[in-house]
């Protein structure tokens, strides 16, 4: 694929607490300038794997390079690499921004005034990081967090669940944060997110992590067909609509309740299908386009059988 | 921002470091003291010289003499002496001091003894008023079991008990001119035994004796304690049968603060 | 290194918990004072004057009386004759052994405070270490920077003799400072008895000796550190070992308790020697007062308290950087 070597390469990663195995035989790669998606529904083992990414947590087996070191052998050439916030960005509510910042510099090489400086610039923190970050809001704690991933200048950053807990604006503004990151600096990022549409709208490329297992890896574009959207039929009678809906070639059907059928579709043959059904008798009250959500993936992926 | 910066970081340390390093200094020294103990270092008689006269006016009570004095038998622990100074305390405006120097079962000897010590003649010579007990310990332990006492032995120990009362006055008198000396007399405490008549006795020839050498000096008041306690000891001794209980020596105190108030209104400025 | 120690102890400072105990400490020693001064005064009513040299002379005599008692044996003698020149070298001096002093109370009040209220003051700040940055959260940023687990909690522990050591002089410094005001800033140099040694439940006298205060306070003192350092450093290992600062301070609190209970219930049952908080008075063999717990002496406490201090240190350090942070 690409000339460079991987930014992270994780192979036959395992780990097994007790009789239980929390994570299976998990292999990836991000590379260099990559928005790498790391898609899965909680506790599917998103949080033990990022724990094993960083340290945290030992692997019970397989390997983890950052940068070419082995983390596990040379854990501080690998670290160095990483810039992480793993779940919430727990900082110290008694100091203030800036010393926060100092504290985590004071514990790496190489980490100039005037650095810290032009992180804190460059997460818009300026007015307030000198008051203490127990009067920030999650927001900001949140940008506090992401300039602590970056004082080391590491090469990918991970983060975990980073829009957890934030409005939507919040979430509007990290992506555009994260995507300026990218640009700007280069590096790579790993994000993990229970939340498909999240990652579609972030990550170049994604691994889809169910029961501990990689279940797809791959790019975002391939996940989900951009041609198709699903639909939410509203049909009285129901039981032949769905026969009527069933034999449109076009059509694919994925789940079906009292009330609703829900359909893969193109988005612009939809009134094509809608004169049909009038045409047979069949009353329309009501049709919708709904976002696709990450079990109508899972049943997209393994067709149906990891639906419990 | 940046040279408070450092002025924090030094005083931190400052303060961290200097810490460990002086309780660190001081375990040490502990530790080398207690593993390896030097020999006591103060043995010297240096001591003796420094017994000097501090002030002029150090209490005004100063007592001498033998168990009755140190109040043993009282069950409140504090004997006539003490009743006497709480007593003199009421109708007395300034501050009554005491200084009890009678040690438990001194004799006459003993008290001899003490009388010459440097540190007992500079408290007598502030004295103003000198409650003394002594006599009982020479007649009922010094001369044995009473059982089968010797009238030699007692005799003896009378002509001794005499020799030393003339000394102690003598004593003070020398260390102290003006205060006034009151001398408790002896009492029986086996009024009620079989050899009753024995050693009542004995206990009036002593009393004879103190009288007589107390006759030689100015300002000693003797002070009866045979008849208090003769006719009912049960009620006045304690369960040693020997000591007064807290009624008898609040018997004694009564004396004893009646003749000092009556005295030419001394005590009661 | 000095980076890592400099954080732990900014933090430490910024926590406030340093301040609390200061606080503590500002409010208690005046409350001591008070009471050691309440009961010099009761004291002294009862021997019936205030002139405090006379009640000093009587003592010499009254000492000097039962020195002359033939059924006394010789190692009490050499022992009065020792309290007969520390009290003479106070009437030559001038100081009042009944008013005698900030320094004294200080001596008093670390005699008196180290089995119990140092280490408690000592595990407000232990118990909290580590558990904090468990249960906050924060041990997770600290544990992915390019430093090594056992170097991150080598700082903590450094800082944490730094705090205790700032502990133990602040009592000094406060009880002196407060203490004074009632009993005078005066008393470095009076002469103090130490050297009491104990065989076989007798009193040995030939080691005994006076040294001047200020020595006396600087060992006393030192002791004590000694014995909050080892409360500190199990307090450390609980801290590392349980995720909750309230269930570590719990277990330190009813573990240092306990010793102390079982000092007075048991002092005959021969296996509470190896329970270190039993070992705590380690400034009992300073002042002679007698040791409650059958056979103990100075270097089995040590031995005691120090086998605890390393094997405490060797479970929080193979703990600490062995574990997986799951919370």
């Amino acid at each position: 694929m690409n000339q460079t070597a991987p930014v992270l390469e994780v192979k036959k990663l395992s780990k097994q607490i007790g009789k239980r195995k929390i994570v299976e035989d998990i292999t990836f790669e991000v590379q260099k300038g990559e928005i790498f998606g790391f898609l899965g529904p909680n506790g599917a083992g998103k949080t033990t794997t990022i724990r094993m990414l960083v340290g945290l947590i030992r692997p019970t087996e397989g390997m983890i390079q950052i940068g070419g070191y082995p983390l596990q052998d040379q854990f501080i050439e690998a670290i160095s690499q990483v810039g992480c916030i793993v779940e919430n960005p727990e900082l110290y509510p008694y100091l203030t921004g800036r010393e926060n910042l100092e504290h985590f510099a004071r514990m790496m090489t190489g980490v100039t005034d005037e650095w810290i400086h032009e992180i804190i610039r460059l997460v818009e923190l300026e007015e307030r990081i000198d008051e203490l970050v127990k009067t920030y809001s999650l927001g900001m704690r949140q940008r506090l967090g992401i300039a602590q991933a970056l004082l080391g200048s590491p090469k990918i950053l991970i983060l975990d669940e980073p829009t957890n807990g934030l409005d939507p604006a919040g979430i509007r503004e990290l992506r555009a944060f994260i995507r300026k990151l990218v640009h700007e600096q280069g590096i790579s990022v790993f994000i993990s997110s229970h939340i498909l549409h999240e990652i579609q709208l972030m990550c170049d490329r994604v691994a889809i992590i169910n029961k501990g297992k990689i279940v797809y890896t791959g790019p975002v574009r391939e996940l989900v067909h951009e041609e198709e959207t699903r639909i939410e039929w509203r049909l009285d009678p129901l039981q032949s609509g769905v026969q009527v809906l069933k034999e449109l070639s076009f059509v694919r059907p994925v789940e079906q309740t009292e009330e609703h059928l829900y359909v893969y579709m193109p988005l612009d043959r939809i009134a094509e299908v809608n004169e049909q059904l009038t045409a047979k008798q069949i009353k329309v009250t009501g049709i919708r386009p709904v976002q696709a959500t990450l079990e109508d993936l899972f049943l997209q992926l393994t067709g149906g059988e990891t639906k419990s | 921002m940046h040279s408070n910066h450092r002025m924090r970081w030094i005083s931190i340390f400052v303060v961290a470091i200097a810490s460990f390093s002086i309780l660190l200094i001081g375990s040490i020294m502990s530790l080398i003291e207690l593993f390896r103990p030097q020999a006591s270092n103060l043995q010297t008689p240096a001591s003796q010289k420094t017994a000097s006269p501090t002030s002029p006016t150090i209490g005004r009570i100063v007592s001498l003499g033998d168990s009755l004095t140190r109040g043993i038998g009282d069950d409140s622990g504090k004997g006539y002496i003490q009743l006497f100074r709480e007593q003199l305390q009421k109708s007395s405006k300034s501050e009554v001091s005491l200084i009890n120097l009678s040690v438990s079962g001194a004799t006459s000897t003993d008290l001899r003894k003490q009388i010459s010590q440097p540190e007992t003649s500079n408290l007598l010579k502030s004295a103003e008023i000198i409650p003394l007990t002594i006599g009982g310990n020479d007649l009922f332990r010094g001369s044995g079991r009473l059982e089968n006492t010797d009238p030699a032995t007692v005799e003896k120990a009378r002509l001794t008990y005499q020799e030393n009362v003339d000394f102690i006055l003598k004593e003070i008198r020398k260390q102290n001119s003006k205060a006034t000396i009151f001398m408790f007399g002896l009492y029986n405490p086996f009024g009620d035994l079989s050899e009753a008549k024995q050693t009542n006795e004995f206990v009036a020839k002593w009393n004879e004796t103190a009288q007589q050498v107390i006759a030689k000096y100015d300002r000693v008041v003797f002070i009866p304690t045979y008849d208090l306690f003769q006719l009912d000891p049960k009620r006045y001794l304690f369960t040693d049968h020997f000591h007064p209980n807290q009624n008898g020596y609040q018997r004694m105190a009564n004396r004893l603060t009646q003749l000092v108030i009556d005295q030419e209104g001394m005590e009661t400025k | 290194m000095i980076g890592l120690v400099y954080n732990e102890m900014l933090k430490m400072v910024r926590k406030k918990r340093l301040w609390v105990i200061l606080g503590i400490l500002v409010i208690l020693i005046p409350i001591f004072t008070y009471a050691q001064a309440q009961t010099l005064e009761r004291a002294a009513k009862q021997i019936g004057t205030s002139d405090w040299k006379v009640v000093l002379k009587q003592q010499i005599i009254d000492q000097q009386n039962r020195l002359t008692s033939s059924r006394l044996p010789e190692e009490w003698k050499a022992f009065i004759k020792l309290n007969i020149q520390q009290q003479e070298y106070y009437l030559k001096n001038n100081i009042d052994p009944t008013a005698p002093g900030a320094p004294t109370f200080m001596r008093k009040f670390v005699e008196e405070s180290v089995s119990l209220f140092l280490p408690l003051l000592v595990v407000i700040i232990a118990a909290d270490l580590v558990s904090s940055e468990l249960s906050s959260g924060t041990i997770k940023l600290l544990l992915t920077r390019p430093v090594r687990r056992w170097k991150v909690l080598l700082s903590k522990y450094i800082s944490l003799l730094f705090a205790t050591s700032f502990i133990v002089l602040s009592t000094a410094i406060l009880s002196y400072l407060l203490s004074g005001v009632v009993f005078g800033y005066g008393g470095w140099d009076l002469p103090v008895l130490s050297g009491f040694q104990e065989k076989n439940g007798a009193l040995l006298t030939e080691f005994v000796h006076l040294m001047p205060q200020w020595k006396y306070l600087l060992m006393a003192y030192g002791l004590s550190w000694l014995a909050c350092i080892t409360v500190a450093t199990v307090s450390f290992m609980v801290s590392v070992l349980v995720r909750s600062t309230a269930s570590g301070m719990g277990i330190m609190l009813a573990a240092i308790i306990s010793g102390n209970l079982l000092m007075q219930l048991s002092p005959t049952w021969g296996a509470i020697k190896y329970f270190a908080f039993t070992q705590l008075r380690l400034t009992d063999y300073l002042s002679g007062r007698p040791i409650l717990i059958e056979g103990m002496t100075l270097p089995l406490s040590i031995g005691v308290l120090g086998a605890w201090s390393v094997v405490a240190l060797i479970t929080a350090f193979v703990s600490f950087s062995r574990r997986d942070v799951l919370a």
